[in-house]
């Protein structure tokens, strides 16, 4: 009889939990150990900000329940994997001996940018489970914060902290809008509109230039008394050393999952993918990305055909306060664009040749997941009808026993 | 005897795949889950899905599950949790009794003796409609009333509706009874292949008629209307008995009621289907409107799809409910749905308090008058 197959996954967020599940579904007998350094089971990172807004607890953030881990008979190591041994196919580790595996996935994430200032020791980042748990415990009702970047993570931030009422909550950012890259200019101003009305400090085409003890001097003149002051200023892919690991802005994989070497995958937050119709490398950024990506490698190492496809970019989350969906290309140029201003509402839509290529949708977000469907399709028509929420999506995306609600 | 329900189930297993994928795991849903009694955090959920170990906790709360729709008007991600809920429900290891009894007395075909029998007593309930029950003669009409299963309710709305038709001289075929059932409550309770299998043969029965127009006054059997519509690219156009009334509605005269009216919005017709706005227009003719909810998406559900589970939580849900009109200042309720007036009726008997179905209301506001 045949060993199990060893599967073991380098990290322990979203693109690792899928590939486990996906590994468990084709062979449930081959023995699944996941590596992860932050000694606490999968959770979802945009929860975090509930759990500081204290809307969740932070036992709501985790992600699977043990119940789960053990269904799936996971063996989870907590500890930092130094490096690959691709030849003696074994992981090396910081604390315990090294780890042998017959198939590997690497989805160790990324790591936040920190920009180095001058007179600043140490700062907080925002982006792991005890990044949360450092800010909510350095936050009172007392508290000025001070966040540099005003981006997608950077607002999400700054929208649990306005929940919270604290006593100044201030953003400075380098672009003058906020948003980016989810939302161009126009976009911006309508955000940033609501986000001063809520009595939040916007310093935008900024940033800060020194730190004297608790006073930030920003470029523009500015100085900003703070008590706490955290960076969000993007991330980057970060993985363990293996050597011969093809390596571009981050781990390169073809469209199953795998990686130049042998037996070893990757996917997630640490890897890019090539984009065959642009002749580039995008690195992965977008947690259903991630999933996806999880479930192909997953499917791959237990020996099951799966490939990536090419599908519309979907991001659906909050921003600050709003509920927002981006769906395919809306910010791109050319063709013709729709739009609605309303009270509390932002919608707008991209038609290419007549064709529907992208839809950016804040506060009413009615149909996102039938334009969603529709991207692609010929939609000139219908003119402008478009962009209103209550146009009959169901009508157009296909039949089938699907139906499009909400 | 199996029923095939393989399209209804890939459709459903793409929507759970999609949120398992996509769920960034806020908890809104569970927030904003009306029957979430137990405290359910949406983590238990998916670790069942994406496992198949169920808990006790889970089970219970499947079977709880109204498909109201709530939860996902509520996530920022666009997961349709009531249909993850839904795909739960179909993976049930264990199917509640009144589940059962439910599926034997809904539509199924494979039943035949038991479906006889239920009709000659549906007869007699149904009165003067009871012609109507499965009746084997349908004629050729581009009007046709499509009541289902309700026509064996104590709903008064059937017929307020056909006398309506009637007083616009209006020329209808109508279709009811067991075997013309939408399917639309099984599909509810996870039973994908009874749903499936039903809305088929609904498409028969309609092809008969060769109608221009159906009108339901069920919101289940509206939303089953959609879908088959969809799925078939039929011509007809399927309506809600509120939007059918409203293009008639000039030609009666109407005598407003003095008392102001509540409305209850349908899960199916508003949150799902969008279509808020025709029975405000019709009970404006009617009454003033009392809303009492702060927008027509976040009014509670009925609670009609727990009913056969847990009669507690649901008159829980009635409750509050009464609480609301009491305190927005109405004497009365209307609803649009005869599900959600068969859901809310005994409480609201037991309070005294009106409880009007927007055809019965109409049918009396404009009687007199042609």
């Amino acid at each position: 009889m045949m060993a199990a197959t060893r599967y073991l996954i380098i990290g322990n967020g979203v693109a690792g939990v899928s590939a486990a599940q996906e590994i468990h579904r084709h062979d449930p007998s081959g023995p699944i150990t996941m590596i992860g350094d932050e000694g606490i089971p999968y959770y979802y990172r945009a929860s975090l900000s509930e759990w500081i807004a204290e809307d969740n607890t932070g036992e709501m953030v985790l992600a699977r329940t043990p119940a789960f881990y053990a269904a799936l008979g996971i063996e989870s190591v907590v500890d930092t994997v130094l490096s690959v041994d691709t030849e003696a196919k074994q992981v090396i580790l910081d604390n315990e001996d090294p780890l042998g595996y017959d198939r590997l996935l690497i989805a160790t994430g990324a790591s936040p940018n920190v920009v180095p200032i001058e007179g600043l020791e140490e700062t907080l980042v925002y982006r792991t489970w005890d990044d949360a748990r450092q800010i909510k415990v350095g936050i009172a009702s007392e508290t000025r914060v001070l966040i540099l970047g005003g981006g997608v993570l950077g607002l999400e931030l700054a929208g649990a902290l306005a929940r919270l009422a604290m006593r100044q909550i201030a953003i400075v950012q380098l672009l003058d809008f906020v948003g980016p890259p989810l939302l161009d200019e126009p976009a911006g101003r309508w955000l940033e509109q609501r986000i001063r009305s809520d009595g939040l400090m916007l310093f935008l085409g900024d940033t800060v230039e020194r730190i004297v003890a608790q006073t930030a001097h920003l470029q523009s003149g500015e100085a900003l008394d703070f008590d706490l002051f955290v960076q969000s200023v993007g991330v980057k892919a970060r993985y363990p050393e293996v050597p011969g690991l093809e390596i571009g802005k981050a781990i390169r994989i073809d469209a199953h999952g795998a990686t130049n070497l042998p037996d070893v995958y990757a996917a997630g937050d640490c890897t890019e993918t090539r984009v065959r119709s642009e002749d580039r490398w995008r690195p992965t950024r977008i947690w259903l990305d991630c999933a996806r990506q999880g479930k192909v490698a997953g499917c791959s190492m237990a020996g099951i055909e799966a490939t990536l496809t090419e599908y519309p970019f979907l991001n659906a989350s909050i921003l600050y306060d709003v509920r927002y969906a981006y769906i395919g290309d809306p910010n791109g140029g050319g063709g013709v664009t729709y739009l609605m201003e309303d009270d509390g509402v932002y919608r707008k839509l991209r038609v290419v040749d007549g064709n529907l290529a992208g839809a950016l949708l804040m506060g009413n977000r009615r149909g996102m997941m039938s334009l969603y469907r529709a991207i692609g399709l010929p939609v000139a028509e219908y003119g402008d009808a478009v962009v209103r929420p209550d146009f009959a999506w169901n009508d157009l995306t296909g039949r089938n026993w699907d139906y499009d609600f909400y | 005897m199996e029923w095939d329900g393989s399209e209804f189930e890939a459709s459903l297993k793409r929507v759970t795949e999609f949120g398992l994928d996509n769920c960034i795991g806020v908890n809104d849903c569970m927030r904003a889950c009306p029957v979430n009694r137990l405290g359910v955090n949406q983590n238990e959920l998916d670790s069942v899905l994406a496992s198949g170990e169920w808990t006790e906790r889970v089970q219970t709360f499947v079977t709880e599950c109204v498909q109201c729709g709530d939860c996902t008007l509520a996530c920022p991600a666009g997961v349709h949790r009531d249909h993850m809920m839904l795909m739960l429900k179909a993976m049930l290891p264990k199917i509640p009794m009144q589940w059962q009894l439910y599926y034997y007395l809904k539509g199924r075909r494979d039943q035949q003796l038991l479906i006889s029998l239920s009709n000659v007593y549906g007869r007699l309930q149904a009165g003067p409609l009871g012609k109507h029950v499965d009746k084997a003669d349908l004629a050729e009409k581009d009007l046709l009333f499509y009541f289902g299963c309700y026509i064996f309710s104590s709903s008064k709305a059937p017929a307020a509706t056909l006398t309506l038709a009637d007083r616009l001289g209006l020329d209808y075929e109508v279709l009811a009874g067991l075997r013309s059932c939408c399917g639309w409550p099984q599909y509810l309770t996870g039973k994908m292949g009874y749903g499936q299998q039903m809305l088929i043969h609904l498409e028969t029965l309609i092809n008969r008629v060769a109608p221009e127009v159906i009108v339901t006054g069920c919101a289940e059997c509206y939303a089953g209307l959609v879908r088959l519509k969809k799925k078939t690219g039929a011509s007809w156009t399927p309506l809600t008995t509120s939007e059918w009334l409203l293009q008639h509605a000039d030609k009666l005269a109407w005598h407003k009621l003095d008392t102001p009216i509540a409305i209850h919005d349908s899960c199916h017709i508003t949150k799902k289907l969008g279509k808020p706005d025709p029975a405000r227009q019709l009970l404006t003719r009617i009454s003033d409107v009392i809303e009492i909810a702060p927008s027509p998406d976040e009014c509670v559900c009925c609670g009609y799809y727990n009913i056969h589970a847990n009669h507690e939580l649901n008159h829980e849900l009635h409750l509050e409910k009464l609480a609301v009109v009491a305190e927005k200042g109405a004497e009365a309720m209307a609803c649009e749905c005869v599900t959600c007036w068969e859901a809310f009726a005994l409480s609201f008997k037991q309070a005294d308090v009106p409880l009007w179905e927007l055809m019965v209301a109409a049918e009396q506001a404009t009687r007199g008058g042609e």
